[in-house]
């Protein structure tokens, strides 16, 4: 499998369109679920993906195979998406009325599952995580969500691997905070 | 340790990242603390939580994106070889000989009129430079001559019962000076005037005593008997 990738990227490499087609088919599951962890949008982690894609094949000559793709792949992602937490972010840190009473919606319901189930997956993630600091949240996702080893957030992030710790602390704990808030754990 | 400090590393516990002597540490503290064992419990939740969300969303059409995405690469590809094309086509012009000499004989001429207005702005600053000089020069003299002629009139101050006569020219040189100092030297005026209070007006063929000069500018000051004469 990794040599058939590394196969498919020195094709792209020499121009060869059909392998990056394969490419972009072989990965736009795994850079859209990573869009759409972090921006809780699917337009947007389309959008995401189309950019993503693009910005491989313009930096594809530059990429050494020797390295791992998705990594550059995570790179890639955690770039085009770090404008759009950060202005999600500002605008909660703004608006917190409107986000409560969504919040609210949830507590309404009475069981644990259907309190969950009641919402898209989208809109779950978004509960827990849109009060996170938007370097935070991508701990979070990179590494419950994703599960990424610590050693590699710190790598994809361009951070100590005990500021990936610290970061997951906060995370891990304002989520519970929220949850507890929500009534989700008790 | 304190139970704050545990509570940190019961968020990396649960999620398997803690070394195993701080793993040992914790379990012997949870043994003995249940509101760190409470806290575990929720965060045990909290993970049960965390891993329903791991599902995948849904992704649809994802099987016309791939071909959207060359599509969109070779839109780009083409407008960005047009742009090229286009600029390759101007520099083009550059190679025929007529539009190279062209170009050279504008930029000559654009160079030409600079240097000929430079050196007129030059000549002209040169001239201003020249005028401002000889007026200071003129300036100075002026100044000179009529601390010169002030001097003069200070010299020749009467005593008390001495008459005095003073020349003519010498009284116009004064006037002459008195009105120019006017004009720009207060302080230097402010001196002549004092002077001349007390001392002059002046019979042109007969000397006055100091006494009768006084009674002559009581009436009227200096300068409106010198200007009348």
């Amino acid at each position: 499998m990794k040599d058939d990738i590394q196969r498919l990227i020195k094709d792209a490499q020499a121009g060869d369109e059909s392998a990056f087609r394969r490419l972009v088919e072989n990965y736009q599951l795994f850079v859209y679920n990573l869009a759409f962890r972090l921006l809780t949008n699917q337009e947007d982690a389309k959008d995401v993906v189309q950019e993503c894609f693009v910005r491989v094949w313009k930096n594809l000559t530059k990429f050494n195979v020797k390295k791992k793709f998705t990594t550059w792949l995570y790179k890639i992602v955690i770039n085009l998406c770090y404008d759009d937490l950060r202005r999600a972010y500002n605008k909660y840190k703004c608006d917190p009325i409107e986000k409560e009473e969504s919040l609210n919606l949830l507590v309404e319901k009475t069981s644990f599952e259907e309190k969950i189930s009641n919402l898209d997956l989208a809109h779950k993630i978004k509960l827990i995580s849109c009060h996170l600091k938007p370097q935070q949240r991508m701990v979070f996702v990179l590494r419950d969500l994703q599960d990424l080893k610590m050693d590699e957030i710190a790598h994809i992030l361009k951070i100590s691997v005990g500021t990936v710790k610290s970061n997951l602390y906060y995370a891990r704990l304002n989520i519970r905070k929220k949850c507890e808030q929500m009534e989700l754990i008790k | 340790m304190k139970c704050k400090d545990f509570e940190k590393m019961l968020y990396l516990y649960r999620f398997n990242e803690l070394t195993k002597a701080e793993k040992n540490q914790l379990d012997n503290h949870l043994e003995i603390c249940q509101s760190c064992r409470g806290i575990k419990q929720k965060i045990h939740q909290q993970l049960e939580l965390i891993n329903s969300l791991k599902q995948e969303p849904y992704f649809d059409n994802q099987e016309h994106l791939a071909e959207n995405i060359v599509r969109s690469i070779k839109k780009s590809a083409k407008f960005q070889q047009y742009q090229e094309n286009a600029i390759d086509k101007i520099l083009d012009l550059f190679t025929w000989k007529p539009v190279r000499l062209a170009l050279v004989a504008s930029i000559l001429a654009i160079l030409g009129v600079f240097i000929i207005q430079e050196a007129f702005i030059l000549q002209r600053m040169s001239r201003m430079e020249q005028r401002l000089v000889t007026r200071a020069q003129l300036e100075k003299n002026q100044t000179a001559a009529i601390e010169d002629v002030s001097s003069q009139l200070i010299n020749i101050l009467p005593s008390a019962n001495e008459h005095v006569v003073i020349d003519k020219k010498l009284l116009e040189q004064f006037i002459l000076s008195y009105s120019e100092l006017q004009k720009r030297n207060k302080l230097l005026l402010k001196l002549i005037e004092d002077q001349a209070e007390e001392l002059v007006d002046v019979s042109l063929n007969d000397g006055l005593t100091k006494e009768e000069i006084k009674k002559i500018l009581e009436s009227e000051k200096l300068i409106k008997k010198v200007r009348e004469l």
